[in-house]
Order: C-alpha cells, then sequence, then structure tokens
C-alpha cells in the first residue's frame, strides 16, 4: 500500500539548505539508479532506511518527513560505500551528515543526547570519554594507570578550548 | 624516523592493547614516536551535530602536530579519514580556512596544512616495507588462516587519497604474510563493522555479527584489525553480541596486526597487550606460539 505525501507538505529551499552545510552533497544530481541502497549495510538489515529514497525525499523538500521518523538521518554507519559505488557523486553519505546538522539546528537532539554527553567530557579532558577501567580476559580491571601508561596529554587551556567549542555549537563565526 | 603519535579518543581512554603494542612494537622498527601534546578528539564523531565545530576540532589537532616539524601517525581509521577530509577542504576553501584560523587564534593555533598524516598501514608498509618486517619477524607465525579486516576508512572514500584500494585492500593481507601468517580474499573483506552505530542501534551488532559468523564459516582463525573501533565491535563487544543476538556459535579470535607482528618479532605477550582482548584468543595464540 503506497503512502502518498502531498505537495503542501514541501518545505521551500530546504535542499538549498542541505547544501549549505560544508561537504560532498550533490542531491540533485541523483537519478535514482539505487546503487547506494543495494550497496547499504543498514538497509539490508532496516528496510525502511533506504539512502536513494532519502535523498529524493530531501530534494523534493519534505523535511517534516525525514525529521519526524526516529532517528531515520541517525541511521547511517558512514561506510562511505553509496559515496563510493554513486555514478553522479551525489555522496548520500554527505546528504545524512547535512541533514543531521539541520536537524540539530532545529532543536531536534541527537539519539540518547550522546552530543550532551559527549560535550560534557569534552570540557573536562578533551575527548568525548573519560578514561575507562576496562576489564581484561583475566578479569582484572585497568586502566592508563594501572597498564603504566603515560598521563593522557589535554587541551592546555581548557576553559578557552570550551569557550570555542560553545562559540561555535551557538551559530559562532 | 620520527612520527607524531595522535591517539584521538577511544584508544587512550579504553582500547589500550593498541597503545601499548604500537609504542612497543614501532620504535624497534625504526620510528620514534612523540607524543601530540594538546590534543583532543578529532572531532569525526561529532561531525553530524556541527560540521563547523568537525572542522575546528580537526584543525586544531593537526595545527599542533604541524607545530612539531614531523610527519604524524594517526592510529584510528576515524581519525585518519577525519583529518584527511578537514585537510582537502581547508586546502581548497580559503574562506572557510581564514574562519577556522581566526577561531583557532584564541588558542594560539594556526592551520596551515604543511603536515603529513599517516595511517598505520603506510607507516609499515610504504615506510617501514615489507623486507624489514620479516627481517625482524625472527619468530614467523604459523599455521593460522588469518583474515584482514581493513574497516570502511582505511580504503573510503577514494576521492581523497586513502591508505589502500577502495576495492581490493591489500597491505594489510602482504603485512600478515611477512610475518608467517596466511590470508584469503572474502566477500566481506570490505564490509562495515557497525562501530559508528553503536552509541545507538542494534543494527551495530548485527552488522558485527554478520562478519563474525561470515569470516568464522569461511575457515579462518583469527581476524586481524587495524582500527579500534572494528576492534572494540568485534573483539571487546564479541561477548555482548553473542548475549543481544542469542547466538553462542560465534568463536572468532581477533587481534590487532601490531600485536601479532610483535609476536612474530618475539616481544613477550604481557607487552603487546594481549590480556586486554576479550574475543577467544587463547588456543589460537598457542597455534600460533607454536606450542
Amino acid at each position: 500500500m503506497a503512502r502518498v505525501i502531498g505537495a503542501e507538505n514541501a518545505e521551500a529551499g530546504f535542499v538549498l539548505k542541505v547544501e549549505n552545510v560544508t561537504g560532498d552533497q550533490r542531491p540533485n544530481y541523483c537519478l535514482q539508479c539505487a546503487k547506494c541502497t543495494s550497496g547499504c549495510p543498514v538497509a539490508k538489515l532496516q528496510p525502511e532506511f533506504r539512502p536513494h529514497q532519502i535523498v529524493n525525499t530531501a530534494r523534493l523538500g519534505f523535511a517534516k518527513e525525514l525529521f519526524s521518523s526516529s532517528n531515520l538521518v541517525w541511521s547511517c554507519a558512514l561506510c562511505l560505500k553509496c559515496k563510493e559505488v554513486c555514478p553522479q557523486d551525489v555522496a548520500p553519505s554527505d546528504l545524512m551528515l547535512a541533514l543531521r546538522n539541520v536537524s540539530v539546528e532545529r532543536g531536534i537532539s541527537t539519539p540518547l543526547k550522546f552530543h550532551e554527553v559527549m560535550l560534557k567530557s569534552f570540557f573536562r579532558n578533551g575527548r568525548y570519554q573519560p578514561i575507562q577501567m576496562i576489564r581484561g580476559s583475566d578479569g582484572k580491571y585497568f586502566d592508563r594507570t594501572r597498564l603504566a601508561l603515560p598521563p593522557l596529554t589535554v587541551p592546555p587551556d581548557l576553559k578557552t578550548f570550551a569557550s570555542v567549542v560553545e562559540k561555535i555549537l551557538k551559530g559562532g563565526q | 624516523m620520527k612520527l607524531s603519535l595522535y591517539l584521538g579518543c577511544v584508544i587512550p581512554t579504553e582500547q589500550y592493547a593498541y597503545e601499548i603494542c604500537a609504542r612497543e612494537v614501532l620504535p624497534r622498527l625504526g620510528i620514534e614516536l612523540y607524543d601530540v601534546e594538546g590534543a583532543s578528539c578529532c572531532g569525526f564523531p561529532l561531525r553530524g551535530v556541527n560540521t563547523l565545530l568537525w572542522l575546528y576540532l580537526s584543525a586544531r589537532n593537526i595545527a599542533l602536530m604541524e607545530k612539531m616539524n614531523m610527519n604524524s601517525l594517526a592510529l584510528c581509521n576515524g581519525c585518519h579519514v577525519s583529518f584527511s577530509e578537514a585537510k582537502t577542504i581547508l586546502e581548497k576553501d580559503a574562506q572557510l580556512r581564514a574562519q577556522i584560523n581566526s577561531l583557532l587564534k584564541e588558542e594560539g593555533l594556526e592551520f596551515r596544512g604543511n603536515v603529513k598524516i599517516m595511517h598505520a598501514l603506510e607507516v609499515l608498509y610504504d615506510e617501514i616495507g615489507l623486507d624489514k618486517i620479516k627481517e625482524s619477524a625472527v619468530r614467523p607465525i604459523k599455521d593460522v588462516k588469518l583474515a584482514a579486516f581493513y574497516g570502511c576508512h582505511a580504503i573510503r572514500p577514494s576521492r581523497i587519497k586513502r591508505p589502500d584500494d577502495p576495492v581490493n585492500p591489500y597491505k594489510m593481507d602482504e603485512l600478515i604474510q611477512a610475518i608467517g601468517g596466511r590470508t584469503a580474499n572474502y566477500p566481506e573483506k570490505t564490509e562495515c563493522c557497525g562501530a559508528g552505530l553503536l552509541a545507538y542501534s542494534v543494527t551495530a551488532l548485527k552488522m558485527a555479527a554478520l562478519k563474525l559468523k561470515a569470516i568464522q564459516n569461511q575457515g579462518f582463525n583469527g581476524i586481524v584489525t587495524c582500527c579500534p573501533y572494528c576492534h572494540k565491535m568485534l573483539d571487546a563487544k564479541q561477548g555482548f553480541i553473542q548475549y543481544a543476538l542469542g547466538d553462542k556459535s560465534i568463536n572468532m579470535p581477533v587481534f590487532y596486526y601490531v600485536q601479532l607482528l610483535g609476536l612474530a618479532m618475539g616481544i613477550q605477550e604481557e607487552k603487546l597487550g594481549l590480556n586486554l582482548n576479550l574475543s577467544p584468543i587463547h588456543d589460537v595464540l598457542n597455534v600460533i606460539k607454536g606450542e
């Protein structure tokens, strides 16, 4: 049973917004040959994720459609097989990244709010997670100190680093 | 040769084995490693959140490497492709480069784009070379058929120079042969491990499971990795994959290439972080050691 989306749902200029994000995406060059979807490892396991369909949906401006299905644009593994195989250099993977940028800009959070978790850690050690205590195969636990590894190098001026990161996130130039 | 060592996030905070074996093995092959002081995340995991932030983070680390006046080794596939793409973009777009540099000024840094950032496969194959590696393998690993698992970002996107070929990568295969191992091609060789989705998807586990089972069914004794994310998915998460997908048949030893290289050079297991591999390496390790 086909689902029909009326043209009144299209957002004028959406494809321009998406093209404006830095990256190799060229949705207007897509021929719908579906070579991307044929090789996509995620499409094999999640049939609703079809890169060529997402490219067309973006080109036609159906932003609501793209951002309403939970995590659709976050389902791409960024394996870049689509970018490699596309005969038109559309780069669906780059389009996915651009759509993610636009969705975050519009206030839609990331899955499990991972970017908030990552940024909290950034401001402490410049990395997206703190030093982990991991379990070895013998059941013992290890971190850098226990493994006699040198201390983790971090941005020397964390305050300035954090302020630049925050400035960029707030749309600063 | 002198190389600055850039570790990214997951290696120095979780995948310690890769750092341990790299610091142990590479100097013995003539590579002096110097840590990139003041390093931060390369930004790749945040590329979907804000592209300018990603560019900034990659550019700041490249700027730190440039200050050290030597080529660099980025040990993670993801970091390596991040730097390669960032450099390509900033070399072509003068306006964007000016914007990034004005942000970098606040940390007293400047991006010039004049440092060569290498991948482990390039350092081992192109710089050190197969002959030297063969020579150093005084205890070649024997009687094991290994599947070289390159990971996506060591071979794609081919429009920018990647460490190996996108359709028929060969460097890790030849490096494995140089230390005595047998390799073979297999259909899943250029597939994705799924790590890009790990934080939020069961699909990631299924993707890794498909690789593990396919490789196992083709009679390989082990998998060899060169990326900490591929290694994390196939090795550290193997137990969890068995549990989450209810499949106890998965049983694949997974090693970093540099760990096997170290063994072939006669370095003790303890110095190669092998106690941190969580996949069932014990039996294959005994075969490799000839016991």
